[in-house]
């Protein structure tokens, strides 16, 4: 049985970003690429994706079976089986994505994509910002950033000096006697994502990147309401390395 | 409707053996593992690339595959009498007709274009189909509910539902007449693999269904390597560009809105969750963060590629100048009108 070499290809590629997407879906490691508000794209992509490329793998099968019968009486198929240079070239296209993410195993957000990302700081400042009304809600680093900005924020908040903190985070830079502790916000995927920086009063260094628990009160340095660590513990990098 | 001879283009090229395919398909995976052995892929930019990268193209692709669905749709199931009897309405109700039809479409811009695409070729007029295809990511349900929630906690929800809405169909409309009015094959790009459009209403059920899978496959692998160009330039120009840059000239509503646009090329960010961004460009006047959205799910970095794939040479600056003067005219206009 002759098999058409595109349609082959075709079916590998949609079976490999199945199971791509299946993986991201069931180890839960979609969480560094895409936020909640979007999550549903994975178990998405991964079902319809699988789906396509079975229906992919039927028609390869009844085209060769109808290539068969046309070569047995004699007709010159209409579609030559085979791949040429521009459905190659396309498909690597399409499989580059797995393929860089196998040879950068570490990717992640850093301080390189801080410095390059426009900060959130100053909404509160200049909004009507308020805190959300969630009982449950987890003051982090955008709330300390926010209250800095606004006392409205901080009085809605409960932010104010001597409240005990435990923040997880990376390093972003040094100062005098201070570290910039910074979490990224995700909205959608990483492409969104915006960071928030907190700074911690210490003389101890740490190289940029490196993940942080760090426990403690908020104190205020001018308008700024800066973290005086209790602990500073280095950790891994989290399952899930962004807030919402 | 474009011939089949317009659209299968040349089908010349020669084949690749299997057996260089297989020797290509283990240069590839040895090369990719050899940098990941040696350690040349652990520089801080290239982690960042790739993650971003790679988070747009996880996103994307199952909106392609949704567009790839809904096009092999409309060119195996709805017959050429229906095209025939939207074409004979006149233009002025065919092309907002069509825009508004964009909010019953609930999927972003890149399930828009191959569904455009196919409108085109099966005879929806050229000025329609692309306002379809500009008014959708803008117009849709979705869209519009994400805008009102990362809106109403500043009080502002329905007024940018409302901004966005209009600006958004102004711009698909006038984008549509202005671009749309050469025929379609001047306007589409021709494919040379692509299977040729025509009337599957004698075929068969099992005929048809195989056809079906076939534009489904083929308008997804076309889709797809464009949108995985796309999101490298986006994911490259992130990593490389501060956008402190562009935000710290971002005072005046016309900077503002200018910059926001530009921005908005960069980060090609999904029409269903930019509102979440939008928000957070409080440094900008509440006209440009709407400039931003109505901008951004029109033209960039991303569709840039799709469009070029789609639609003929200079399509994309074709877009751009009607695009940009619309928006900074509605952002100006909302400016005003809001605050």
């Amino acid at each position: 049985m002759r098999i058409e070499g595109r349609r082959l290809l075709r079916a590998l590629v949609l079976l490999l970003w199945a199971g791509f997407f299946f993986y991201l879906w069931l180890s839960g490691a979609s969480t560094k690429f895409i936020g909640p508000r979007t999550s549903w794209v994975v178990p998405f992509g991964a079902i319809a994706l699988g789906l396509t490329a079975a229906c992919q793998m039927v028609t390869i099968r009844r085209a060769a079976a109808r290539m068969v019968g046309a070569e047995s009486s004699g007709v010159k198929p209409g579609v030559k089986p085979g791949v040429k240079p521009g459905d190659a070239f396309g498909i690597l296209l399409l499989i580059t994505p797995m393929l860089v993410l196998v040879a950068v195993p570490d990717a992640g957000l850093g301080s390189l994509a801080a410095s390059r990302k426009t900060s959130g700081e100053g909404i509160a400042g200049l909004t009507s910002i308020l805190p959300p009304e969630d009982p449950d809600h987890e003051i982090s680093f955008a709330d300390i950033d926010w209250a800095s900005e606004s006392e409205e924020y901080a009085v809605k908040a409960g932010i104010s000096e001597g409240l005990e903190m435990d923040l997880e985070g990376f390093v972003t830079g040094t100062g005098e006697g201070t570290f910039s502790l910074t979490r990224f916000y995700v909205s959608c995927c990483a492409a969104d994502a915006v960071p928030y920086s907190v700074t911690v009063e210490s003389p101890d260094h740490y190289d940029d990147d490196t993940w942080l628990r760090v426990s403690g009160r908020l104190g205020r340095a001018g308008d700024e309401y800066v973290l005086i660590p209790d602990v500073i513990e280095p950790i891994d990098v989290p399952k899930d390395p962004y807030l919402y | 409707m474009l011939d089949s001879q317009t659209l299968e283009g040349r089908r010349g090229a020669r084949a690749i053996s299997a057996p260089v395919a297989v020797a290509s398909g283990a240069a590839v995976l040895g090369l990719t593992l050899g940098a990941r052995t040696l350690g040349l892929t652990e520089s801080a930019a290239l982690q960042t690339f790739t993650i971003i990268f790679s988070a747009i193209v996880i996103e994307a692709l199952p909106f392609i595959l949704l567009g790839a669905l809904v096009s092999a749709a409309i060119e195996v199931y709805v017959p050429d009498r229906a095209f025939e009897r939207v074409a004979r309405l006149p233009l002025a109700l065919q092309v907002p007709g069509a825009a508004l039809g964009g909010f019953a479409f609930p999927v972003c811009e890149c399930g828009s274009v191959p569904v455009a695409r196919r409108l085109i070729a099966r005879g929806m007029h050229p000025a329609a189909g692309l306002a379809f295809m500009l008014a959708s990511p803008i117009l849709n349900p979705i869209v519009l509910l994400s805008t009102y929630i990362a809106y109403a906690g500043r009080g502002l929800g329905w007024e940018m539902v409302a901004g966005r809405g209009l600006l958004g169909l102004i711009l698909a409309i006038t984008a549509g007449w202005a671009i749309g009015s050469d025929g379609a094959t001047d306007l589409l790009k021709p494919r040379a693999e692509e299977v040729p459009s025509h009337d599957h209403g004698r075929e068969g059920a099992g005929e048809r269904r195989r056809a079906f899978v076939e534009h489904l496959a083929g308008d997804f692998f076309f889709m797809g390597r464009f949108i995985v160009i796309g999101a490298a330039l986006a994911a490259a120009m992130q990593t490389l560009i501060p956008q402190s840059l562009v935000s710290g000239v971002a005072r005046t509503p016309i900077v503002g809105s200018l910059a926001l646009m530009a921005i908005a090329f960069v980060l090609s960010l999904c029409s269903e969750a930019d509102a979440f961004v939008a928000v957070s460009f409080v440094q900008f006047p509440l006209g440009s963060q709407l400039a931003f959205l109505a901008f951004g799910p029109v033209v960039d970095a991303k569709l840039a590629f799709l469009y070029g794939a789609t639609f003929r040479r200079r399509f994309v600056l074709r877009l751009v100048i009607v695009a940009v003067p619309v928006v900074l005219a509605g952002s100006l206009w909302f400016e005003a009108v809001v605050r």
